[in-house]
C-alpha cells in the first residue's frame, strides 16, 4: 500500500501558480506516494479554487474555559521553575496577562487519520503576515500530528529570517525558500531537519508567483530527468553569444577544474546561425575539448527564460538580456570580464580575474549542496519508522 | 512648602489611557512640589506611546535603554522562553490562548524589556517607581528590577476587583507596597492570598478630581443644553464588552421613544468593537431609537454620568461605583443580576433590582429613583470601597514620602551602652494586659532559668494597667527593673532604653505573652560558645495550641516574611534543625555589645522590630549566617498574640528592606526535601490533631 502525505492548505496560502505546482508535484510523486490535500472548514472558500488537487475538507472546532483555576494551575505548572537570567520566573511575568490567567482556548482539527499517513506538511505562520484563524489551525494540526505520531514539516512562504522563530521551532522539519532563512534557522533551531529548496521550487511558494516560476519548475523537472542530472550536481546557465566565442571558451577553461560537478545550460537565440553552423554546433565543435571536462550540458532557447530557474547561477562574459532576467529573478549572475573593474551588487557580480571566477563558481557549488528538491524531502518521510521527526535527521 | 520632594526622581510606567487617570494626578502633585517625573512606556500593539502623546507627557521607551552590548543576553532570554513555550505548544494547548506568532512577538519583546528595564533603573537610579499594577509583564519586570536595586516600587488598584481572579494573588508580589481604594478590596485581595501587610487602603485618587472638574465646568448643565435635553429625565444605560440580546431592553426603548421628556444614553464599553455595536443597534427597530443616543467613545463616561438622572446597569460593570460616588441612583436590571455574583451592588443595598418592564414603568410614572436607595447603606458602602476620595492623593504622597525615608534611613537609634555588664543575662519582657498570662510568664522565666547563670529581669510596663497587673508588679523582688511606657509612646524606644541600661552581658528580648521552657538559658549558653558573639539567636516558638509559631523566618512567594513550617506540629522534623535564617521573630538573644553596635531596634519598625534587627545585624556584620535558629531553645505563647496593624510599620519595613526580601520558603523546602504534598499532608495532620480527630 502506498504511503500518504497530508498537505494542509489554508486561505492565505494558495495562489493559482502554487495550485498548479502542487498538482504537478502530486502527479510527479504519485508512483511513490499519495499526496492528500486537506483544507480546514475555516478556509472552505478555497476548495473550488484548488479542486484540481482533489482536496478534502475537515472540521475545526474550538472550546474555551474562562477563569478556570485548573487552567491557571496547569499553565503555572508548565512554566514552573523556568526563569530569566537573575531569577524572575516566566510564570510571574506572563501568566496573568499575556497568557490569559485562567482562560484557555483549545482548537481541534477533526482529521480522520488516513491509513499509512507518513507526514504532514503545512505552512509556517509568520508574525507579520498570518491570520489568527490560520495560526490556530496550524497549532491544532501540529498537536494532532504529534498525538498521532506523524512527523510535521513546515514550509516557508513569508520570510523566516526574522527575530521571531517560535513557529518555526514547532514542526519537526523546515523547508526554506531563501538561503538567508536556511542559514539563519540553522543557527537557531536545535535540529538538523532544515532544507533549502532550489530556486525553481522556492520561487513557486510566493504570494506573487507567476507562470514564469511555474514553467521554470516544470522545465527543471523535465531537464533534470531528460539530462539525468543528479540531485547534487550544480547547474550553471551560460548565455552564449557568438560574438564572444573566445571569451566563453576562456570561461569554460577556468571552470574546468570543477567541471565534473557541473551541468551547463547553454542558452541562446534559436535564430542565431552563423554561416552553416547553428549555435549548438558551434558550441559542440569549438568547445569540444573543454566540454569533456563537464559532467553534462544542455541547450536552451533564450526565449524560454524561465528555464534559467533551474540554474544555481548564471555565468556570462558580459551583462546581457539573460543577466537582466536573472537579476530580476534573484538568480546570481557572475560576469567575467578582464577588461572591466570588479563589481558586486548582490545578485549581480562582475569579476575580472580568473581565480575570482573560479572562486565564485565554487561558491555556487557549495550553495547547491544546501538545496533539496521537495520530492526528495517528501521521500524522507516515507522511510519506515519516521516518527515525530526523529527519522528525518540526515 | 515641603522641600522633601525637590529633585526627587520618580519613574512612572504608563500603559493605557485609562491607567493614567490614577497615576497622573499623583505625579502632577509631586511635580508641583519639585519632584522630577519621568514617564516610560513599553512595547505593545495597543500603542502605549499614544497614551503619553495624547496627554502631552514626555516619555522614554523601555527600548531606549537597550544597547548593542545587551544583544547576547536578550537572545539568551528569548531562547530560554522559546524553548519552554515550544516544548509546551508541541504537546498541548494550554499556552495557546494567543496565536503562536503573537506569543512569539510577546516573548521577544519581553526579553528586550527585561533588559531594558534593568538598564533603565541602573542608569536613572530613581528614588521611587510607580505603576498601576504588576499584573502585566511590564509592571512585573519593572517591580522585579526595582526590588533588585532596592528602589521603592509602589502599585495601585485598577477597577473594582469584583470578579474572581487569580491575579489578586500577584498584586503585590514584588511591589514594596500596593495602595488600594478601600478595605473591601484589600480583603478581596487577601482572600486570594495577596500579602495583607503590603496592601494599604488610601482612597481613590481620581474620583474626587473628576467630580470637581464636572462641577467646575458645569458639565451637566452644558451638555444637557447641547443635546437639547435640559428639562428631560435622562437615563444612562451602561453595557459591557459582550452585548446581551437587545430585545431584553425593548420596554425601555419603547417607553423612551414614546415620551418626549425622556432621553436615554446607551454607553458601550471601550473594548466593544464597532462592527459589534453596529450589528447590535441594527437589531433595534428604528422607531424605538427615538430619544436614544448610542455612545461608544464619543462622550466621556463621567460626562454621561453627570448628565444622567439615573444609571442603569445592563451587565456587570464597574461604572456602578462611579455612579454611586457621583450621587446617582443606580438600577440593576434583573437579567444582569446574579445572586451568586461575588460582588453585587443590589446585595449591598446600593442599587435597585428591576426588570426592564418595571424600569420602563418607573420612567413613565416619573419615579424619584433616589428615594428607592438606602442612603445610609450607600454612605457605608462608599466608605468601605473608597475610604477617602478628597485626600487620597495626599495619602498616596504621604506613603511615598515615608517609603523613601525608610528606604534611605541610616539612623542608629540605640546609641551607647550606659551600663557595664555584671550579670550574665538580661531578660527584657513586655508586660501583657492579662494578669494570668503575665503571672504564668514570670513563673516560667523563674522556674526555667534556675541554675543557668545569674540574670536580671527588665519589665516594660504600660502606663495604664489593671490592678492585678500592678499588684503582681509590686510584689516582685530581686533583680527586677521596671520601665514605664507612657501611653502613646513608642515602646520600641523604651526597649532600646532597656537594652542600654541592662546589666547583662547577653540581652534577651521576649515578645508579649511568650514563656520560655526548661533549659532555655543553657541552650543559649551553648549557642554563644559554639557560634561566638556576632550572632543573634532565635527560638523554636509554639503557639498556645502546640503548633509552630516561629521556627526561623523565611520569605514567601509574595516576598513577605513568614515562619518556616508555620502551623505544623512542633515536632515536624524539618523544624528541628539548627541552622541560620535571614530572620527570626518574637524572640532574640544577642550580646549587648552587638545590640548597641547595630543600633538596637528601629523605633519605626513597629511590629517588625525583631525582623528588622535581624536584617540590620546581617548588614552590619556582613554575615549572611548571622541569625541562628536554635530548635532546642523552646518557647511557647501563653495566649494568642494580637498585633495592632499600623500601616506605618509596613511602610517602614518594606520601604527599608524590600530589596532584601526574596522568596526563600520554597528553597527551604527543597533543601529539606519536602514536597508541596508533604506540606499539605503535615498541615492536615496538624489540623486534625487540633480538632482532636
Amino acid at each position: 500500500m502506498k504511503k500518504k502525505l497530508i498537505w494542509l492548505i489554508q486561505s492565505n496560502q494558495i495562489t493559482p501558480t502554487i495550485c498548479d505546482f502542487l498538482k504537478t508535484l502530486q502527479i510527479r510523486m504519485e508512483k511513490l506516494l499519495n499526496l492528500l490535500f486537506m483544507v480546514p472548514d475555516s478556509s472552505c472558500e478555497i476548495l473550488e479554487k484548488i479542486k484540481d488537487l482533489d482536496p478534502t475538507s475537515f472540521k475545526t472546532s474550538t472550546r474555551t474555559a474562562n477563569t478556570s483555576y485548573q487552567g491557571y494551575l496547569a499553565k503555572q505548572k508548565i512554566l514552573n521553575n523556568t526563569t530569566f537570567t537573575e531569577g524572575l520566573s516566566f510564570s510571574d511575568v506572563l501568566l496573568l496577562d499575556d497568557l490569559g490567567g485562567g482562560n484557555v482556548i483549545q482548537t481541534f482539527v477533526e482529521i480522520v487519520k488516513p491509513d499509512h499517513t507518513c507526514g504532514l506538511i503545512l505552512q509556517i505562520p509568520t508574525p507579520l503576515g498570518s491570520s489568527e484563524t490560520e495560526e490556530r489551525v496550524f497549532h491544532a494540526a501540529i498537536l494532532w500530528a504529534n498525538q498521532n505520531s506523524i512527523p510535521v514539516i513546515g514550509y516557508e512562504l513569508l520570510p523566516l529570517d526574522t527575530r521571531w522563530t517560535l513557529a518555526a521551532t514547532l514542526p519537526d522539519g523546515i523547508i526554506t525558500r531563501y538561503n538567508e532563512s536556511y542559514d539563519y534557522l540553522k543557527t537557531v533551531l536545535n535540529h538538523k531537519n532544515i532544507w533549502l529548496l532550489p530556486l525553481y521550487e522556492g520561487s513557486i511558494f510566493s504570494s506573487v508567483s507567476t507562470e514564469f516560476n511555474l514553467n521554470g519548475a516544470k522545465a527543471a523537472y523535465h531537464y533534470r530527468n531528460d539530462c539525468s542530472i543528479p540531485a547534487q550536481r550544480t547547474v550553471l546557465y551560460v548565455p552564449h553569444n557568438v560574438a564572444m566565442i573566445y571569451e566563453y571558451q576562456e570561461i569554460l577553461k577556468v571552470m574546468a577544474p570543477v567541471g565534473d560537478q557541473l551541468h551547463l545550460m547553454f542558452g541562446f537565440g534559436q535564430d542565431q546561425v552563423r554561416g552553416a553552423y547553428s549555435q549548438m554546433e558551434i558550441i559542440k565543435t569549438v568547445y569540444h575539448n573543454e566540454l569533456k571536462k563537464f559532467a553534462s550540458y544542455s541547450f536552451h532557447n533564450m526565449n524560454n527564460p524561465w528555464e534559467m530557474l533551474m540554474a544555481e547561477s548564471l555565468v556570462a562574459c558580459s551583462a546581457c538580456f539573460q543577466t537582466t532576467i536573472a537579476q530580476e529573478k534573484n538568480i546570481p549572475s557572475i560576469i567575467f570580464d578582464p577588461l572591466l573593474p570588479p563589481m558586486d551588487k548582490g545578485y549581480k557580480k562582475r569579476v575580472n580575474r580568473k581565480d575570482n571566477l573560479l572562486k565564485a563558481v565554487k561558491q555556487s557549488i557549495a550553495l547547491k549542496q544546501k538545496k533539496n528538491e521537495l520530492g526528495d524531502i517528501i521521500m524522507l518521510l516515507t522511510r519506515s519508522g519516521a516518527k515525530n521527526g526523529s527519522f528525518l535527521e540526515k | 512648602m515641603d522641600h522633601f520632594w525637590k529633585n526627587k526622581k520618580i519613574i512612572a510606567y504608563i500603559a493605557l489611557a485609562h491607567h493614567t487617570r490614577f497615576i497622573i494626578p499623583v505625579m502632577e502633585r509631586l511635580a508641583s512640589q519639585g519632584a522630577r517625573i519621568r514617564y516610560i512606556v513599553g512595547q505593545a500593539e495597543r500603542s502605549q506611546e499614544i497614551t503619553a502623546l495624547e496627554l502631552g507627557l514626555e516619555y522614554s521607551h523601555i527600548y531606549d535603554f537597550i544597547t548593542d552590548a545587551d544583544y547576547d543576553e536578550i537572545q539568551k532570554n528569548y531562547h530560554l522562553l522559546k524553548q519552554t513555550f515550544a516544548h509546551s505548544l508541541k504537546r498541548h494547548f494550554l499556552l495557546g490562548v494567543l496565536p503562536v506568532t503573537v506569543i512569539d512577538k510577546t516573548l521577544y519583546a519581553t526579553s528586550m524589556e527585561y533588559i531594558g528595564l534593568r538598564n533603565l533603573l541602573k542608569k536613572e537610579k530613581p528614588d521611587l517607581c510607580f505603576a498601576l499594577h504588576e499584573l502585566n509583564r511590564w509592571g512585573k519586570m519593572f517591580a522585579f528590577w526595582a526590588k533588585k536595586e532596592n528602589i521603592p516600587f509602589i502599585t495601585l488598584q485598577e477597577g473594582l476587583t469584583y470578579d474572581i481572579d487569580f491575579g489578586y494573588s500577584g498584586h503585590a508580589q514584588y511591589s514594596t507596597l500596593n495602595l488600594v481604594w478601600g478595605e473591601r478590596v484589600k480583603r478581596k485581595m487577601v482572600g486570594f492570598e495577596a500579602p495583607e501587610s503590603k496592601i494599604l487602603p488610601v482612597g481613590n485618587a481620581h474620583l474626587a478630581k473628576e467630580m470637581a472638574v464636572q462641577k467646575k465646568k458645569r458639565v451637566r448643565e452644558t451638555k444637557r443644553k447641547t443635546y437639547g435635553i435640559s428639562n428631560h429625565f435622562v437615563s444612562l444605560l451602561v453595557l459591557s464588552a459582550t452585548l446581551p440580546n437587545p430585545d431584553l431592553f425593548a420596554p425601555i426603548f419603547k417607553t423612551v421613544s414614546e415620551n418626549t421628556g425622556q432621553t436615554l444614553f446607551v454607553k458601550f464599553h471601550p473594548a466593544c468593537k464597532k462592527p459589534q455595536i453596529d450589528k447590535w443597534t441594527k437589531l433595534i427597530p428604528d422607531h424605538f431609537k427615538k430619544n436614544t443616543y448610542f455612545i461608544h467613545a464619543e462622550e466621556n463616561t463621567y460626562d454621561l454620568i453627570s448628565m444622567a438622572d439615573v444609571c442603569v446597569l445592563g451587565q456587570l460593570s464597574t461604572t456602578g461605583l462611579e455612579a454611586i460616588a457621583f450621587g446617582k441612583p443606580l438600577v440593576k436590571l434583573n437579567f444582569a443580576y446574579s445572586s451568586k455574583a461575588p460582588y453585587s451592588f443590589v446585595d449591598q443595598g446600593v442599587a435597585v433590582k428591576m426588570s426592564a418592564l418595571e424600569f420602563a414603568k418607573a420612567l413613565t410614572d416619573k419615579t424619584d429613583f433616589s428615594k428607592l436607595i438606602d442612603k445610609e447603606k450607600t454612605e457605608q458602602y462608599l466608605t468601605n470601597e473608597l475610604i477617602d476620595t478628597a485626600k487620597a492623593i495626599e495619602n498616596i504622597c504621604c506613603v511615598f514620602k515615608k517609603t523613601i525615608q525608610a528606604n534611605t534611613d541610616t539612623d542608629k537609634s540605640a546609641g551607647k551602652s550606659e551600663q557595664a555588664p555584671d550579670k550574665k543575662w538580661s531578660i527584657i519582657i513586655q508586660v501583657p494586659d492579662d494578669h494570668n498570662v503575665f503571672l504564668a510568664q514570670l513563673e516560667a522565666v523563674a522556674f526555667n532559668s534556675e541554675n543557668q547563670g545569674d540574670y536580671e529581669i527588665i519589665l516594660l510596663e504600660p502606663e495604664k494597667k489593671t490592678t492585678e497587673i500592678t499588684r503582681i508588679l509590686d510584689s516582685l523582688e530581686g533583680d527586677v527593673k521596671r520601665i514605664v511606657v507612657p501611653e502613646n509612646n513608642n515602646s520600641i524606644v523604651l526597649m532600646n532604653q532597656a537594652g542600654n541600661m541592662a546589666r547583662g552581658e547577653h540581652l534577651i528580648f521576649l515578645e508579649k505573652k511568650l514563656a520560655p521552657l526548661k533549659g532555655w538559658l543553657d541552650c543559649l549558653d551553648h549557642a554563644f560558645l559554639k557560634h561566638g558573639d556576632g550572632k543573634i539567636f532565635g527560638a523554636s516558638i509554639s503557639d498556645q495550641k502546640g503548633k509552630i509559631a516561629c521556627a526561623g523566618m523565611v520569605v514567601d512567594h509574595n516576598h513577605t516574611p513568614v515562619s518556616a513550617y508555620r502551623y505544623l506540629q512542633m515536632g515536624f522534623p524539618s523544624a528541628l534543625k539548627e541552622r541560620s535564617f535571614q530572620m527570626v521573630d518574637y524572640f532574640v538573644a544577642m550580646k549587648k555589645k552587638l545590640f548597641c553596635k547595630t543600633g538596637g531596634f528601629t523605633p519605626q519598625a513597629g511590629k517588625y522590630l525583631f525582623l528588622d534587627i535581624c536584617l540590620k545585624t546581617i548588614q552590619y556584620k556582613d554575615d549572611a549566617d548571622a541569625i541562628v535558629y536554635l530548635p532546642d531553645l523552646k518557647m511557647i505563647f501563653l495566649d494568642h498574640l494580637y498585633q495592632r496593624e499600623n500601616p506605618d510599620d509596613a511602610i517602614y519595613f518594606y520601604g527599608k528592606w524590600n530589596g532584601c526580601l526574596w522568596e526563600s520558603e520554597k528553597k527551604l523546602h527543597e533543601v529539606d526535601g519536602i514536597s508541596p504534598e508533604d506540606i499539605a499532608q503535615a498541615k492536615l495532620t496538624a489540623a486534625m490533631q487540633s480538632i482532636g480527630a
